[in-house]
């Protein structure tokens, strides 16, 4: 067991940075796609 | 030319002509890249995919340095030091975002393109973001360590300006319904903005004479005080908030540009 459940932060810190970074992956694909259609 | 693009950084006035050349919603166009790698999905090619993981990659390595590499700083309280590699790449990164804009203003009153009035807009935004970002993170660590979620410390008081003054932009940016009367008096302000800026995260808070606030990175020597893991890992975070920022900004730029695009084309509906 890490100290103070510091391990616990960092996994929430990663699960959170990951979910925004899909986030933004997808709105990268459907700007693309945006801007084909035009 | 009086074409008007009402995004969401501005209203609506007369009905241009729809998609007319050199109108804003068509002049600096920020074309699509990649050729349709993963065919029916994102349009990204390899190298598009590439950068983005590492960018994702880094980050995360950055996270667990933070948490697992970096030792806890002294004279901090507990694991209230950790909050450091994501409070100072967040300050770090809008003072980019900052600079970043009074650039692009200053490339549209060099060009008048607006692609360059909507990037620092864009920046404006992000900057804005990530300021309120280390607010919260200074003012979290500040809890901890002052006992107190705010002190008015002169770096605190600086960023507070700060945001104050961007924030002004924004509302200077909805006040002014002729684009380029809007995009000419914004980019003004955001040129002013590359002294204040700076003045106010480096000179002010330099000038005060007492601060809570723990000694900066470099030191006025110019010599850097840090213990080596935690001078990596903090490299590490501002690099990688620096390219996400840019990542971000990118995508903000093109929807702002979509936005404005659309606006044209149903304000020339609905004159015709």
């Amino acid at each position: 067991m890490i100290e103070g459940g510091i391990g616990w932060v960092a996994a929430v810190n990663l699960v959170i940075w990951t979910g925004l970074f899909l986030y933004l992956l997808r709105l990268d694909a459907r700007v693309r796609n945006l801007e084909k259609e035009e | 030319m009086s074409q008007d693009s009402p995004s969401a950084h501005g209203r609506a006035g007369a009905p241009p002509a729809p998609g007319g050349a050199g109108g804003w919603g068509d002049r600096g166009e920020i074309k699509p890249r990649g050729g349709g790698w993963a065919a029916g999905g994102s349009g990204l090619g390899p190298r598009g995919w590439a950068w983005r993981w590492a960018l994702w990659l880094w980050i995360a390595l950055a996270i667990l340095g933070a948490f697992f590499y970096a030792p806890l700083a002294q004279d901090f309280i507990g694991q209230s030091s950790r909050i450091l590699f994501f409070h100072v790449p967040m300050a770090w990164t809008s003072l980019v975002a900052f600079v970043a804009a009074g650039a692009w203003s200053v490339l549209y009153l060099w060009k008048r393109r607006p692609d360059d009035d909507r990037a620092a807009a864009a920046a404006v935004e992000l900057g804005l973001v990530l300021a309120l970002l280390a607010t919260t993170t200074g003012a979290m660590w500040a809890k901890v360590m002052w006992h107190a979620w705010w002190n008015w410390d002169p770096r605190q008081t600086s960023i507070v300006i700060a945001l104050v003054f961007y924030g002004a932009y924004l509302v200077l940016r909805g006040g002014i319904e002729d684009p380029e009367a809007r995009a000419r008096l914004c980019a003004v302000y955001a040129v002013i903005g590359l002294v204040v800026a700076p003045y106010l995260y480096f000179v002010m808070p330099w000038m005060a004479k007492f601060t809570l606030h723990p000694k900066p990175v470099v030191n006025p020597a110019g010599k850097v005080e840090m213990n080596a893991r935690m001078l990596q890992v903090l490299l590490m975070s501002s690099l990688g908030f620096t390219v996400f920022f840019f990542w971000v900004h990118g995508l903000r730029r093109r929807l702002l540009r979509l936005a404005d695009r659309r606006a044209v084309t149903a304000a020339g509906s609905a004159a015709s």
